[in-house]
């Protein structure tokens, strides 16, 4: 569903030294992948520049992603046409937009979504229900939609609202940016539990983390660890726990 | 024309009047010429005027002292209860109010003696009005309602080559509550027209006044609109205006809280796209102690277009335990906009908390890839962010139905300004 190629991608422009530097990734429909690697190395950045994000150039190597059967190359796609055709970014640190309700934004980028795959929009009483089912399996109060965007959220509400608009948008690849950091224990609980409910045979998901204790709840079916710009390792789930045990050192040097 | 052809010019059609009506209102006409002619248009060297472009005023004007019924179909929808002018006189047909309010226009002598005390001391264009003051109306809201009140000012191509100059006096009596939605708007584009308005409001002890202007008129018209408010103990007052739409406009306020517990929240807002300029100036006097205000005026600048704010905040010496703060925050969609900022603080005492600040900047990149990455498209993921920027300068209004059709208004500008015509947000 996505392959990456020897992708390197710098900030700012060409001129500026690489932070990725040539990384490849193969993601199936179905699987789970945890992205990890010590601060620094890369793992957003990977994350971004499948998105779309406009200050992430890519000035070599290519992304082609599957979508309905066709392969195409994304990198002259628009975040928002990326995101129409089933990509998903929950951002490490998520935007406050005053005066824009979170829910006229769910059923907005819902919507716009929707009309992309060509299925029909939803009425707003319809909306609601649905939206209801997704915040009961967040466990989050009603109260979340009247409320501005992120807008005086605190970090976990933010985190738990991008986990929200996972369930809501129902993605076929979700890039999830440290979704665990500046969560408590018990937050960390239901928002694990919210990112397996939403795992299918249909989509994939890419956890970006540097810690290992989100991936106690959620077990991928890959690892990777990315250093300096680069893919060093990958092995299964067992390779997080390794990497508890022994530091991103014991990687990184080898 | 320069600017003494255009005092002369200005004055032409009262000097041919004569003295008509009371003598009071003569006295005042007089007044009003005389301070006119002394103190001339305001010129470059006036701060306060600086950044507030006059060359489309030409000068001659025709002034009519009697008013016409409006022949058209109103632009907008209006509210049921409601005040029309038309051309600068009252439609007596068109307008329509519930209880709780007295509306009338002045006539007798003891009406216009008032009228010389607040007004005097104003700038140049109050003693225009004064000048012409037949077009005199005086609201009284008696009661506490709910229900908007909409206050209608339309001019259509009738208007053309004349002036008016209308002054509304607001009475809200103590522990009275209001809400006025003002709506100022040409239906076509003029040649040249003058739209001088005054509105004097006064809240009696516990009143509360929410108040909305909207400007949103053609090519051609230079609406004026100054708002003098005289806030009394524990009364409350919130304005907020928004110019949607014009190649002109001034918006003046200066407010005085005269009683402990006075408050007033301005919000402000300007959306402008090509050849659009306006120029908001509020002057706070908090002449009580233990009286507070804030202040939200932002912009919204697209293409060749210009905008002016100035705030003056004023604390006596002997106002002690006084909260006032004033923010003015712009967005520059284009490298061709441009806006200029002036806060003003003259503080006399020092138990004050006293707070402003100015940004000008762009679109948060970071915000609109938020969106996008939600699947917005561009435009659309800027509609969002500039309706939610815009929509906070209307805090001053409580009332929710006047908030909703307030912001209704908003988003129709922003659509027609930054928009694709798509739906909006």
């Amino acid at each position: 569903m996505l392959s990456i190629t020897d992708l390197h991608v710098s900030p700012e422009g060409p001129e500026e030294a690489s932070i990725l530097k040539g990384v490849s990734l193969e993601v199936k429909r179905g699987e789970v992948h945890a992205l990890m690697g010590p601060n620094g190395s890369g793992k957003s950045t990977l994350a971004k520049a499948v998105a779309g994000h406009p200050d992430y150039h890519v000035t070599k190597g290519q992304i082609d992603y599957e979508v309905d059967g066709k392969k195409v190359g994304l990198l002259d796609w628009e975040p928002d046409e990326r995101a129409r055709a089933g990509i998903f970014l929950g951002l490490q640190y998520p935007v406050e937009i005053p005066g824009v309700s979170n829910e006229n934004f769910l059923r907005t980028a819902f919507n716009e979504v929707c009309k992309a795959q060509g299925l029909e929009e939803m009425d707003p009483y319809d909306f609601d229900q649905y939206l209801r089912e997704k915040l009961d399996l967040l466990e989050m109060d009603g109260s979340f939609l009247k409320r501005s965007l992120n807008e005086g959220f605190s970090g976990g509400e933010k985190k738990k609202n991008e986990i929200l608009q996972m369930a809501v948008l129902a993605p076929r690849l979700a890039f999830l940016d440290e979704t665990d950091s500046g969560l408590d224990i018990d937050a960390l609980k239901i928002v694990a539990k919210g990112i397996n409910s939403l795992r299918a045979q249909h989509n994939a998901i890419v956890l970006v983390t540097h810690y290992q204790r989100l991936l106690n709840y959620i077990t991928p079916d890959f690892v990777h660890v990315i250093s300096d710009g680069l893919i060093v390792k990958t092995g299964d789930s067992s390779l997080a726990l390794e990497l508890e045990s022994k530091g991103y050192d014991w990687v990184v040097r080898a | 024309m320069n600017d003494g052809d255009a005092l002369e010019a200005l004055l032409a059609p009262y000097k041919a009047l004569g003295q008509t009506g009371p003598d009071s209102l003569h006295a005042l006409r007089s007044l009003g010429a005389k301070g006119f002619a002394d103190k001339g248009l305001p010129g470059r060297k006036d701060e306060a005027w600086k950044y507030t472009s006059l060359k489309g005023l030409t000068g001659s004007y025709a002034w009519k002292s009697e008013g016409e019924r409006f022949p058209g179909t109103p632009p907008v929808d209006l509210l049921d209860q409601r005040i029309v002018f038309y051309n600068g006189h009252w439609d007596k047909t068109l307008s329509t109010l519930g209880p709780g309010y007295r509306f009338f226009p002045l006539k007798e002598e003891r009406d216009f003696d008032p009228l010389t005390r607040q007004l005097q001391g104003e700038d140049c264009f109050t003693d225009l009005a004064l000048t012409y003051c037949r077009e005199a109306y005086r609201l009284e809201i008696e009661e506490r309602g709910e229900r908007p009140l909409g206050i209608y000012h339309f001019m259509d191509k009738n208007f053309e080559g004349t002036m008016a100059h209308p002054l509304l006096i607001v009475h809200a009596r103590e522990k009275s509550k209001a809400h006025l939605f003002e709506f100022t708007s040409s239906t076509e584009d003029l040649g040249s027209a003058l739209y001088n308005a005054h509105t004097l409001i006064t809240l009696g002890q516990g009143a509360h006044l929410d108040h909305v202007r909207i400007f949103k008129s053609r090519k051609g018209l230079m609406p004026f609109s100054k708002v003098l408010a005289q806030i009394h103990k524990e009364a409350r007052y919130g304005n907020a205006a928004l110019a949607l739409g014009g190649s002109f406009l001034r918006n003046d306020l200066r407010v005085e809280l005269l009683g402990e517990g006075a408050h007033v929240s301005l919000g402000g807002l300007y959306v402008h796209d090509t050849n659009e300029d306006s120029s908001h100036v509020s002057l706070i006097d908090h002449k009580a102690p233990k009286t507070s205000s804030r202040q939200l005026y932002k912009g919204l600048l697209n293409h060749h277009s210009h905008a002016f704010f100035q705030g003056t905040i004023v604390v006596g010496k002997d106002q002690a335990d006084i909260e006032s703060s004033q923010l003015n925050n712009n967005i520059l969609l284009s490298d061709t906009a441009r806006v200029d900022s002036r806060p003003v603080l003259e503080i006399g005492h020092c138990d004050v908390k006293c707070t402003h600040g100015t940004t000008i900047g762009q679109m948060d990149g970071e915000q609109l890839f938020y969106l996008r990455s939600r699947g917005f498209d561009e435009s659309k993921a800027k509609r969002f962010l500039a309706r939610g920027f815009c929509e906070e300068t209307l805090f001053p209004i409580e009332n929710e139905s006047l908030h909703r059709l307030s912001a209704d208004y908003l988003e129709r500008s922003i659509l027609e300004k930054i928009g694709d015509g798509e739906e909006g947000p």
